[in-house]
């Protein structure tokens, strides 16, 4: 396996990890919010409480590893993703620091505000919908680079059928595993009202899933027929993610084993992402940038593997520990302690 | 490579300039104002009587 190829899947691993851990909190976040506004709160908000904090700080982690990787291993996508990222990447980066400051604000300064917990809600969807603008200039057609400066051309993105139907596939996708999870969880707390709700909630937004799915593909054959015929030849990828997806549902319509279900979404999405990642293959940035233009020298490529994996041996045992500690540590859920 | 040669070609840095200075003064307003209250609501006097250090 060339450099080349190491250092995107470690990155593209790092990504799923932030895509999984932060689709729950965000997604935690706008049922917090939701539930306040339809009059349920008092059934799911303990559970999601007791979830949100600390898992927080973790998830961060992983997307600034994935930034300073990727411009690492691959110096070119500062130049063309730098210049075109900057509105969109610091609106995401605005949207972070409100959220953040919920936490801080909310813990320490005792009352709860109403418009700050729906500007949380809120981020909790809008930003997962800013991300998806990177995956989509990605595909191309999104940058023009008229006298030898790159910029975004925001009114093709802003009327593209593709970039809408990414916008809805990650909303409702972020919906789906944090409903997942938080049902789990909340079964694990053994609290069954809010296992119910949150059940519910799981079953409403699995089919929709599939369906923005369905159509994020459609827009793409008609967007990048190239990426489209990759993504057929690799469709064994892609209908092992509709199986797992198939038995997540299952499970949870019987009420089966909740762990199992979650993790059957998780695996949904692992491969769905790597079936798209390794489609997308060898470009970057459709058509200006591919994975073996402007890498970086043999050295800096070795030191930064054997940085990232060494990052990954840390950072998963620290993570194992918050989730034995937190997560899945009986009487803290139940709220004992 | 000066500083000038390594600006961004992005028309936009003016109004996120403004955006982050208007975030920031928030943050800032806010901050001060919570750790007012937790000083008011907790003072050190009885957080070391508590402790049994005085």
């Amino acid at each position: 396996m060339s450099l080349e190829i190491l250092g995107i899947s470690v990155l593209w691993i790092f990504l799923f990890g932030y895509i999984i851990i932060g689709s729950i909190d965000f997604g935690a976040g706008f049922f917090s919010t939701y539930t306040e506004w339809s009059g349920k709160k008092h059934l799911i908000h303990p559970i999601i409480q007791r979830y949100l904090s600390p898992v927080w700080e973790v998830t961060n982690v992983f997307l600034v590893f994935f930034f300073v990787g990727i411009i690492g291993f691959f110096p070119e996508t500062a130049y063309y993703y730098g210049t075109a990222l900057l509105v969109p990447g610091s609106i995401s980066i605005m949207l972070l620091a409100i959220r953040g400051a919920y936490y801080a604000f909310n813990t320490y300064g005792g009352k709860e505000n109403k418009w700050f917990t729906f500007l949380y809600g809120v981020t909790g969807v809008l930003i997962p919908a800013s991300f998806t603008i990177v995956l989509t200039i990605s595909e191309g057609g999104f940058i023009s680079l008229a006298d030898g400066s790159v910029s975004l051309l925001y009114e093709e993105l802003f009327t593209s059928a593709y970039s809408w139907s990414v916008v809805l596939l990650a909303i409702v996708s972020v919906l789906f595993i944090s409903a997942s999870f938080l049902t789990w969880y909340a079964d694990q707390a053994n609290d069954h009202k809010a296992t119910q709700l949150l059940r519910k909630y799981t079953l409403a937004w699995s089919f929709p899933t599939i369906l923005s799915a369905l159509a994020v593909m459609w827009y793409l054959r008609q967007h990048n027929a190239t990426h489209f015929s990759n993504m057929l030849d690799l469709s064994w990828i892609f209908i092992l993610s509709v199986v797992a997806f198939g038995a997540a549902v299952w499970l949870f319509y019987h009420r089966k084993r909740y762990g199992f279900a979650f993790i059957a979404v998780v695996l949904q999405y692992f491969f769905a992402f790597f079936g798209y990642g390794i489609s997308h293959f060898p470009y970057l940035l459709y058509p200006h940038l591919q994975i073996f233009d402007g890498f970086t020298n043999t050295t800096m490529a070795i030191f930064l593997v054997v940085a990232f994996v060494m990052g990954l041996v840390l950072l998963i045992p620290s993570l194992y520990l918050l989730v034995k500690l937190f997560l899945f540590n009986k009487p803290y859920v139940q709220g004992q302690r | 490579m000066k500083t000038i040669e390594g600006v961004t070609t992005s028309d936009h840095v003016q109004p996120l300039f403004y955006g982050f200075v208007a975030l920031y003064t928030l943050l800032g307003v806010g901050t001060v104002r919570i750790l007012r209250k937790l000083f008011k609501n907790n003072p050190p006097e009885k957080e070391l009587k508590e402790m049994g250090l005085e």
